[in-house]
């Protein structure tokens, strides 16, 4: 580590190998550390304290071995009191325990979070990303095991606002496109850290700022003007979906069946027509089986099971969908109470209630059904009454339940009977009642309308139907948007390549200290592929160079095919990606790494108080 | 830090009264510390404002830094806005206070120029205390600024030129959003969201009264998307659904009945009771209950209405009426947007049913619902209005962080376009008026006699500390170019020179097309004398230890 001719303040060195050495290590527990292996450290702090001495989340300094670092931070610390001396009549602007960075150091540390943060999920990055377990601090410690970025994002506790903002763009890249959540978070942490280069090297965060944007704005074009858009060929269009659908799982737990859930979501997606309202499809986990034995479902299933003495089995079902208190029917009038002077009128009172409740089934029953849903609880007498009719009775439909409920069958959510003529009813050819491992299920099916539909995951354990839960909302959101938005891209780092050259183009014609930072966005760009290759235990370098030789000739279609290991055509391999999801992926990298470039001083206010409720 | 908290923990201190009522102090370990008084206190009182302003001064111009604000609940703020920055930064200390309640009153009158206004407090403070040490009573050195700040303004007005623009030929207004924009991060697309703001304004605008109702404006966001997708609605937006998820999701030429009573049976304010004893009342009392419900739907029935926008929720069995008589409907919509979709719809705000009329109703030529994104997030458009006089500006964003601060931005830009049309006077921007006006006051300073005089030429070189800042800030030589540029107005007599931020290549602020208001600049020089005034009058500091 170089200190810094005199004048500026000395990098931080390396914190003490001794303190390093010294510092506790938290053991998680005995089954967690078996799953893990035997070299487990936290891989923010150790791997910073090699580079700096201080924790890249709360900057608290340990002791260097360097001497020369150590005098200067003695000294900067007397310079500092003498600062203080010198304008001793300023009390203290801010109230107590609020604190305030400035200029390189509150650069240096939004940097260092950022990057903490974008280095914590790189290693998920791509087919042969890692996984990472998240222990949950609340009640019952419960487990994760993810490799989607949003997700391990979301679960941290982060006190650095810088690496806040990163959270930030990854939750919204996981909302408007649903996957690219690790690469945004990945890419804006290599912008910033070759922004950190060039801070080093004198040149004003603005005009990084102004080469940033030039260059996205560039990068942006060259995706354009190589996007294929398949949507006329209905054909190619499907295939072209599939593609998307395996590249996205491929890097996910669900990759060895990946083509059978690529299946299951395309034909899931197919069915929305357009919409991107994903909570038509209904996803219901199972543990037990295998993932192979995970199956999309044309009609719906319903988690619910068949009150006793109905019938099990209604072919031709014509279904009333409904949300309306079948308990008691409380009166509405305000300040009404029952008031009565007598057993017998308590009596009575009881029977005119159950007579009321009697009218309502019997005019649930003149809609002329064989079944009826309703979203709320459905006390035993109705039950009874609807079981007397012959009518399956079905209660405590959950609220998306009975909305999907209503989309697949067509009918109408009712509320009032008081016009069986009118109100739509939801049809289907067979209600039944299905099994799925031990759990029984209602099926319906033949339904009149295909807009919903019903996933079953199967798997070993609660933590893989998680998992392959969240990939396959992924694969889903995905495709859902590129149903809307047709253009696609080869994938594999073949995009990050073409905005790389297209940039680097940008950089050699741009005149000014802009270029440099035209040419530092290039190199970020092409860290996606690197690490891509990078962890799936490949030679990166070499592979990435030879990309960068293959890209130089038009119209090239390399990427990095990471099974073989070796620089292929992606168009034949079928790994494609949604032109969307890149966009976005570039367009609020960009936005993230310039906002936190912007910034040249941090206040912290003081925590606020909370009561102590130890 | 430990010892600085000891410090300050010493200095705390009580007034108290003794039995016969008279004031005396109690310092916490009396012997070591003494309250402060006369000019110590005046020069802990200019360092707690110099800081203040030294911390926003980076702020300052095209080029200026954001700073990143965490809150009290771990919250991020990135900004550049000086009232939003003062807002959040928790500030204890109460000359600091003083200063943040400067830049918020000009936000309040004039909502752009809050960076500037205490960076201008700020630099005055440090001439004064410069006079301070040269001996100059405090109470002079006010007294020489705010004759010099006279000066200032009158000169502002001389300099000040009048620009024309019509609701065709808005292209000036833009030009002068834009240099409000050009400080913030949304410089990307300044000329886009300068361009909607203006044109909202011109929607709403009376242009005969000259006056702006900028709560006709509505800022919404939404994550997700990006900047460029920022757009203006002739209409309002409402972020809620159709209360029902089978109601029609688009409905055109909408009669919007808009009511503030809730769909159930009514609910006197008095206390009463109904009791029910035999099973003839519960069995009228379950009848009217339903005749209640569908009396409340005939009615917006028969008045035409196709829609019908709530205050309150309605239950299950109200919405599937609703629903079920081809009514679509909104429920929990706030006050506020109540009130703007009635004054955009034209339509009343109907607080009972049996005052529901045809004439009460609003109209839309189209209301439709809009998702976004992969989750389930939808928002309602109301559109082609009846009266185009309420508008949305709908923003969207890669992240939350830049929503907040693309609609501070906007309401900075929003204000401009509105003094403008209040006040049709500009001066150029970049420092130019500024320096023109700091030339002005040196010149005028040779005309008092007497110790004022000091006081009216350290007006005139705190004047200069703006455009010096916007200097420092693009990456130029501070005194270099500020130099030059004061030699050049001398020179040619001309008042548009100004500092070349953006590296165009020339200082004239007339082609580079940055304006500011002159009811802006005005004030800022105004706002700073007085807070500055008020400084230098205190000789005395006495701390509660309470707070």
């Amino acid at each position: 580590m170089q200190i810094l001719e005199d004048g500026g303040p000395p990098r931080a060195p390396p914190a003490s190998k001794e303190v390093v050495e010294k510092l506790p290590v938290i053991v998680f527990s005995e089954e967690m550390l078996k799953k893990l292996g035997a070299e487990v450290e936290c891989c923010i702090c150790k791997e910073n304290l090699d580079e700096h001495n201080s924790c890249p989340i709360c900057r608290h300094e340990l002791p260097t071995d360097d001497q020369k670092y150590e005098s200067w931070k003695e000294r900067e610390k007397e310079a500092e009191e003498e600062r203080k001396g010198a304008e001793n009549a300023i009390d203290k602007i801010f109230k107590d325990d609020a604190s305030e960075e400035k200029g390189e150091r509150a650069r240096m540390a939004s940097f260092i979070g950022a990057m903490a943060v974008a280095d914590l999920v790189k290693s998920t990055l791509g087919p042969k990303g890692m996984d990472k377990i998240l222990q949950s601090t609340g009640r019952g410690h419960s487990v994760t095991v993810t490799n989607d970025g949003a997700t391990i994002l979301k679960s941290l506790h982060i006190d650095n606002p810088a690496a806040k903002v990163l959270v930030d763009i990854s939750k919204v890249q996981d909302d408007e496109v649903g996957d690219g959540t690790t690469s945004v978070v990945v890419l804006a942490g290599e912008l910033l850290r070759e922004a950190e280069k060039l801070v080093t090297s004198k040149i004003h965060p603005m005009t990084i700022i102004a080469g940033y944007r030039m260059a996205a704005e560039c990068a942006r074009d060259a995706l354009l003007k190589r996007v294929i858009d398949n949507k006329e060929n209905a054909e190619k269009f499907r295939s072209d979906l599939m593609k998307i659908a395996m590249t996205t799982l491929c890097s996910k737990i669900l990759s060895q069946d990946k083509e059978h859930f690529a299946e299951m979501a395309v034909d899931a997606v197919f069915r929305l027509k357009g919409s991107t309202n994903l909570e038509a499809i209904q996803i219901i986990k199972k543990p037990g089986g295998s993932l192979r034995d995970s199956f999309l479902d044309e009609g719906f299933i319903l988690d619910k099971k068949i009150g006793i003495g109905q019938p099990k089995r209604i072919e031709n079902a014509k279904i009333l969908v409904a949300n309306t208190a079948m308990d008691t029917d409380k009166v509405k009038i305000y300040g009404a109470r029952v008031r009565v002077d007598s057993m017998t009128k308590v009596a009575q009172i009881e029977g005119a209630e159950k007579e009321k409740m009697k009218d309502k089934v019997n005019k649930i029953l003149a809609h002329g059904i064989n079944c009826f849903v309703n979203r709320q609880l459905i006390y035993n007498f109705p039950e009874e009454l609807f079981a007397d009719a012959g009518v399956l009775a079905i209660e405590h439909a959950d609220f998306e339940g009975i909305e999907r409920l209503g989309l697949v069958t067509g009918g109408e959510i009712a509320s009032t009977f008081d016009n069986p003529e009118s109100v739509k009813l939801g049809h289907c050819k067979l209600i039944e009642e299905i099994m799925i491992g031990e759990d029984k299920l209602i099926h319906f099916s033949g339904v009149e309308m295909g807009q919903a539909c019903s996933i079953v995951l199967r798997g070993a354990s609660h933590h893989v139907l998680d998992e392959a839960e969240r990939s396959l909302h992924d694969a889903l959101c995905v495709l859902s948007q590129t149903v809307n938005d047709s253009r696609v891209l080869l994938g594999g780092g073949w995009p990050e390549m073409v905005m790389a050259k297209e940039v680097d183009e940008l950089a050699r014609k741009t005149a000014g200290k802009k270029s440099h930072a035209i040419e530092a966005f290039s190199r970020a760009l092409v860290a996606i592929p690197t690490t891509i290759a990078d962890n799936a235990g490949l030679d990166s370098a070499e592979l990435v160079a030879q990309l960068r030789a293959e890209h130089h000739t038009e119209g090239c279609n390399a990427g990095i095919d990471v099974i073989s290991g070796a620089v292929g055509d992606m168009e034949e391999r079928g790994i494609y990606e949604a032109f969307k999801v890149k966009q976005a992926v570039l367009l609020s990298a960009t936005e993230a790494a310039e906002m936190i470039l912007r910034v040249d001083e941090i206040i912290t206010c003081a925590p606020r108080r909370r009561e102590d409720r130890m | 830090l430990g010892s600085d908290r000891g410090k300050f923990e010493a200095r705390k201190m009580a007034l108290a009264f003794d039995e016969f009522g008279r004031p005396f102090i109690i310092l916490r370990e009396q012997d070591q510390k003494t309250r402060l008084r006369g000019i110590d206190a005046q020069k802990a009182n200019i360092a707690a404002g110099k800081a203040v302003a030294r911390i926003l001064r980076s702020s300052l111009g095209p080029k200026g830094m954001d700073k990143m604000l965490q809150g009290p609940d771990g919250d991020v703020t990135i900004t550049n806005d000086g009232a939003t920055i003062l807002e959040q930064m928790d500030v204890d200390n109460q000359i600091a206070k003083l200063m943040v309640e400067l830049s918020r009153s000009q936000d309040y009158e004039i909502g752009d120029g809050t960076t500037g206004v205490v960076v201008m407090a700020g630099a005055l403070l440090e001439q004064a205390e410069r006079q301070l040490d040269r001996g100059i009573h405090p109470i002079r050195v006010a007294e020489g600024y705010e004759m010099a700040s006279r000066v200032a303004v009158e000169h502002l007005e001389r300099i000040s030129q009048k620009f024309e623009f019509d609701v065709n030929n808005f292209e000036p207004l833009v030009q002068t959003c834009m240099t409000t924009l050009s400080s913030k991060i949304v410089n990307r697309c300044k000329r886009s969201l300068a361009e909607i703001a203006v044109k909202a304004v011109l929607a709403v605008a009376d242009l005969e009264r000259r006056d702006v109702n900028l709560d006709l404006i509505k800022i919404e966001g939404k994550v997700g998307g990006n900047l460029e997708d920022t757009e203006l609605i002739y209409g309002i937006l409402v972020d809620k659904d159709m209360s029902h998820p089978q109601m029609p999701k688009q409905i055109e030429d909408a009669h919007i009945a808009i009511l503030t009573c809730p769909f159930e049976p009514p609910k006197p304010k008095t206390k009463h009771k109904v009791d029910i004893d035999t099973v003839e009342k519960f069995e009228t009392l379950r009848k009217q209950e339903q005749q209640y419900f569908d009396e409340m739907v005939q009615k917006c029935k028969d008045v035409g209405a196709t829609l019908v926008i709530c205050q309150w929720g309605f239950d299950d069995e109200a919405n599937h009426l609703l629903m079920h008589r081809n009514l679509p409907a909104v429920r929990w919509v706030g006050g506020v947007e109540l009130e703007l979709i009635a004054i955009a719809t034209g339509g009343r705000i109907v607080p009972r049913f049996q005052e529901l009329t045809p004439e009460k109703l609003g109209k839309a030529g189209m209301v439709r619902e809009k998702s976004f994104g992969t989750t389930k997030e939808r928002m309602l458009y109301i559109e082609h209005c009846a009266n185009s006089k309420a508008v949305t500006i709908f923003i969207r964003g890669g992240n939350k962080m830049i929503i907040e601060e693309t609609k501070r931005s906007i309401h900075d830009a929003l204000c401009v376009a509105r003094n403008l049309i209040r006040n049709k006077s500009i001066v150029y921007g970049g420092g130019a008026a500024e320096i023109a006006c700091s030339l002005a006051v040196d010149a005028a300073a040779d005309k008092y006699p007497g110790v004022e005089q000091y006081a009216i030429r350290a007006f005139a070189e705190a004047l200069d500390s703006v455009p010096m800042a916007l200097a420092e800030n693009s990456g130029l030589q501070p005194i270099e170019t500020l130099s030059a540029v004061k030699s050049q107005q001398l020179k040619e007599n001309i008042p548009f020179y100004g500092i070349d931020c953006n590296d165009v290549g020339t200082n004239d602020m007339r082609e580079q097309n940055v304006f500011e208001t002159l009811i802006g600049k005005q004030q800022q020089i105004l706002l700073a004398t007085q807070v500055v005034k008020m400084i230098l009058k205190i000789d005395d500091v006495i701390s509660n230890s309470e707070y």
